[in-house]
């Protein structure tokens, strides 16, 4: 990957365009002794500080990936700056409607109403250039990327994840995908992380542009029909309905966004993955005698990855089964996953996990709880009919009970010896001297 | 008691500040002060903070797996922490941008009077929030009986050999009196929901059925409380507390206010000195020809000091800091669990070669340990072994080695080395096809590139059909099982050799 790509160079820029209007407008605001100007500039400010965040995060989620300190690599770093971003605007327009109640009660005229309609155009044309740089991907810094991708051309709007390829995307690719997989697929993943650190930087410009608008829209009315030294009429009140108008406006983008953000950061199944048909189809898989722990989870911009514990009768069900359960997710656009064989013991339940860990005091620390068998078709618990034999010996009562360390995995060992018991009998074992 | 439970404090601190944000709103009304009035739109931006707080503790009980989230609810409580901070800083920048605003055109305070008795008021109701909410780890108490019934109830149900139906339904009911009082939405949480449990303290003592509640250790529960929940409770004592500071600063300044400020009386001439400041040269001139003229002309007063408006920005500047940096260490916390970091107490490097130098461990990859929330650590790994019977050997040591360092929800898949892959020790046997390389969690291991190079002429060849060509050759051994595997091995490869 390119130190530049397309999306640092706009922020870089958006960056360095905020910043010199800030500080014109801030030294015009003290020379021109103008308070409006001044708490104008602090809008951009506030905007500074998003792109700051959107800048940063992208760059940390770029960087060498699997530290000692993270072994997934920082990706999740921009779905963290998109959260931040939309929480920051919110409370930001939670006290511009706090503003703008102030003003409804206690109306004031725009004073000077032509200073504030050049400024505020200004502003506004900063913000349209802002948007717009946003929103053509290709104008600047194009290295990287071939010019003729039609469909990833169409996935880069404001609005990922609705595009139809990339909905595509996220149920799993054919195996052989026509473009050359590795750029449409890195095109693609760029396409819906970046989507979500821009669109948090995003939401910040747009709103910042119709506050200009509003102010346009304001300082307009006063110029035309200024005021003069009359009482407040309805030209006063223009301003704050307006603003109210807005954040409500500005309300409504930003909590898709944050949804969106809290379904990678909750560790919530991803869109597009239905956990039902998932879990009925692993426990069609032959040699899958039971499955539980089934966990599903996002870790940024579309790697889903998988956990899960089977249970099977012998290693070479799982053998054959981890192929067939791999293509499975695969399937279901799942292509991290990690598969805990467990070997079944006709005396345990089928639901439970053999081994969660090596006692049960730390039941509490485990991220499901073991204690009660689940109620069945929730956390991918299913089993198939239990193809434990009935009448199994009960030579190894002693490691049932009370020594808690021992439970888990002698019935681990010694279900090798009475699987074969169960059915298969296919010589001796020489495991069981190795009991603990 | 009632006060142990997070929820009743959060409910009750809530209550109260949404009541004196009205008698706040209604004051401002009747003494028309526009000063008040956005006060009291401070106690508002608490009341939010409380709201995304106990939403956050709701959704965090429910610690059982849906539909929606495999891991439960858990999460919610670490994100409610970031939520805030972020919310708190955000409310930081506006206060800094309203001092900055009073530093150039500072006012007076109008009827001090009022300003005190309100600042008076809503301080005493923040410095009993902080009280609430200062009182961490009180929810420790109380539910040990609870957790010694459920878990000797499952005891008793594994010591006998039976399948364990008929004994759950008695567990069941048991479990269902535990959770009727629980959260409605989740149709059975996990039961050791620490705060519910110091509710139902007495109706446990009356459930003990199956005796024998003190065998298990259960300090263990007691002394952690989960420190999500921590979070959580941390971000809403930090908004509390950044409301305190602002009555104080309130107060303060109103005290000062109405003792020092010599106000401009309505009639007779006055001069304020402290606005304007390019007038100060007349100022002076003016004041030293009434001196020089006292005696005839009357006294013009003089509203000051004017430092004392200055006050207001500055202290506020202030509180801003001292908030901000309270802020940041909550803010760094939350965002290193929602990042997937490794916790702070467990060194990744230690573990890996503790785990590769187990013998019968060839090669030790993927290895992934993040924190989901609180105390639940949840680590996965790919270990690389000769044959089946050897990994069940090391399968305990293994998950010791992980119950030692904190790590108790593991999930460790076993690969069998394919024949003659000294070189790719290191590579993961059951990666996804080869176009998934970069959806997947992380590459595919030391030697990925090399991988891909190997692959990429022939690209609808999976993986896993590389690896199940199975050691013919080495299994000379009697055993049995091995040989067993054998013949079902080549079953396996002509099955995928058919598949493709």
């Amino acid at each position: 990957m390119g130190r530049y790509s397309g999306k640092t160079c706009r922020l870089i820029f958006m960056l360095v365009l905020t910043v010199g209007f800030f500080v014109a407008e801030l030294v015009s605001g003290y020379l021109g002794n103008s308070i409006a100007l001044v708490s104008d500039s602090f809008n951009m400010l506030s905007d500074l500080i998003s792109l700051c965040v959107g800048l940063s995060t992208g760059r940390i989620a770029r960087r060498s990936r699997r530290g000692p300190r993270a072994t997934y690599g920082y990706s999740r770093a921009e779905a963290v700056g998109a959260l931040s971003n939309a929480v920051f605007l919110t409370a930001l327009c939670f006290t511009i409607f706090v503003e703008a109640i102030l003003r409804l009660a206690r109306p004031e005229p725009i004073d000077d109403a032509q200073l504030v309609l050049i400024v505020g155009t200004l502003g506004l044309a900063v913000n349209l250039v802002g948007l717009l740089v946003f929103q053509d991907w290709g104008a600047c810094c194009r290295r990287r990327r071939p010019p003729a991708l039609p469909p990833a051309a169409t996935t880069l709007r404001a609005v990922p994840g609705s595009a139809p390829t990339g909905e595509a995307d996220e149920a799993g690719d054919s195996p052989n995908d026509q473009k050359s997989p590795e750029e449409g697929l890195e095109k693609k993943k760029e396409r819906k992380s970046e989507a979500l650190n821009i669109r948090g930087v995003l939401l910040h410009v747009m709103g910042d542009a119709l506050g200009s608008v509003v102010v346009v829209v304001a300082a307009t009315i006063f110029h035309v029909l200024p005021l003069g030294n009359a009482p407040c009429n309805w030209q006063c009140y223009v301003d704050p309905s307006l603003t109210i108008i807005m954040v409500f406006i500005i309300l409504s983008s930003a909590f898709p966004l944050i949804k969106e953000t809290s379904i990678i950061l909750l560790q919530m199944v991803p869109k597009g993955v239905n956990m039902q048909l998932l879990t009925d189809r692993l426990a069609r898989v032959p040699g899958v005698s039971s499955l539980h722990e089934v966990h599903v989870w996002e870790l940024a911009g579309g790697k889903n990855i998988a956990t899960l514990h089977i249970k099977c009768q012998t290693p070479t069900d799982y053998q054959d089964a981890a192929y067939k359960i791999r293509k499975v997710f695969h399937e279901a656009g799942i292509h991290s996953v990690t598969i805990q064989p467990e070997y079944i013991d006709c005396k345990t339940s089928q639901l439970l996990c053999s081994s969660p860990c090596i006692s049960k005091a730390c039941d509490s620390h485990l991220c499901c709880s073991q204690r009660e068998p689940p109620l069945a078709k929730t956390n991918g618990y299913t089993e198939k009919n239990d193809s434990c034999l009935s009448a199994l010996p009960k030579d190894n009562g002693s490691s049932k009970n009370d020594i808690e360390i021992s439970i888990e995995y002698p019935l681990a060992e010694d279900s090798i010896k009475n699987v074969k018991n169960c059915g298969v009998s296919d010589g001796k074992s020489q495991l069981s001297s190795t009991r603990l | 008691r009632w006060w142990q439970n997070r929820r009743a404090r959060l409910l009750c601190m809530l209550a109260l500040t949404f009541l004196f944000f009205v008698v706040e709103v209604v004051v401002s009304r009747v003494t028309s002060s526009l000063a008040m009035l956005s006060d009291s739109f401070h106690m508002l931006s608490d009341v939010m903070a409380l709201v995304v707080a106990l939403v956050a503790v709701r959704f965090a009980q429910c610690t059982r797996a849906t539909k929606k989230n495999t891991f439960g609810w858990v999460r919610a409580e670490v994100m409610g922490a970031l939520v805030n901070a972020v919310f708190l800083t955000a409310l930081c920048f506006t206060i800094l941008l309203e001092a900055i605003e009073r530093f150039t055109e500072p006012h007076e305070i109008q009827q001090p009077l009022v300003v005190i008795g309100v600042g008076v008021a809503g301080l005493i109701i923040n410095l009993l929030g902080l009280c609430l909410f200062n009182h961490h780890g009180v929810g420790g108490h109380g539910h040990s009986h609870g957790h010694g019934h459920s878990h000797s109830g499952r005891q008793h149900t594994r010591s006998g050999p039976k399948p364990e139906q008929p004994p759950r339904d008695g567990e069941a009911a048991l479990h269902r009196e535990e959770t009727s009082t629980l959260v409605e939405n989740c149709s059975s949480s996990n039961g050791v929901s620490q705060e519910k449990l110091g509710d139902m303290k007495d109706d446990m003592t009356d459930l003990q059925v199956n005796g024998n509640a003190g065998h298990y250790p259960l300090d263990v529960e007691e002394v952690e409380e989960d420190s999500s929940a921590q979070l959580n409770m941390r971000g809403v004592f930090l908004h509390v507390f950044g409301d305190a500071l602002g009555s104080v600063i309130v107060v303060v300044n109103a005290l000062l206010f109405y003792g020092l400020w010599n106000p401009c009386p309505k009639d007779g001439p006055c001069f304020n000195p402290c606005v304007n400041n390019h007038c100060m040269e007349n100022a002076t001139l003016f004041q030293t020809l009434g001196k020089a003229n006292n005696s005839e002309q009357e006294s013009v007063t003089v509203a000051g000091p004017c430092w004392l408006l200055y006050l207001d920005p500055v202290l506020c500047l202030m509180m801003v800091c001292i908030l901000l940096y309270t802020t940041y260490p909550l803010l760094r916390e939350s965002a290193l669990i929602l990042l997937q970091t490794v916790p702070k107490q467990i060194d990744v490097h230690s573990l890996n070669s503790k785990l590769r130098t187990l013998e019968g461990v060839e090669a030790v990859h993927e290895l992934h340990i993040w924190q989901l929330a609180g105390s639940r650590i949840i680590g996965t790994a790919h270990i690389k072994c000769p044959d089946p019977s050897t990994y069940m050997m090391v399968a305990k040591r293994i998950k010791e080695i992980f119950h030692d360092e904190g790590i108790h929800a593991t999930t460790i898949q076993p690969e069998f080395a394919s024949v003659g892959s000294e070189s790719g020790r290191g590579k993961c046997e059951f990666p996804c096809r080869t176009q998934c390389a970069l959806k997947q969690c992380c590459g595919t291991g030391e030697d990925s590139t090399a991988k891909k190079t190997e692959k990429s002429s022939s690209l609808s060849i999976s993986c896993s059909e590389v690896v199940i060509e199975f050691p013919k050759t080495r299994r000379t051994k009697s055993e049995s099982i091995p040989s067993v595997k054998l013949e079902a091995n080549t079953d396996q490869n002509e099955q995928f050799e058919s598949s493709l």
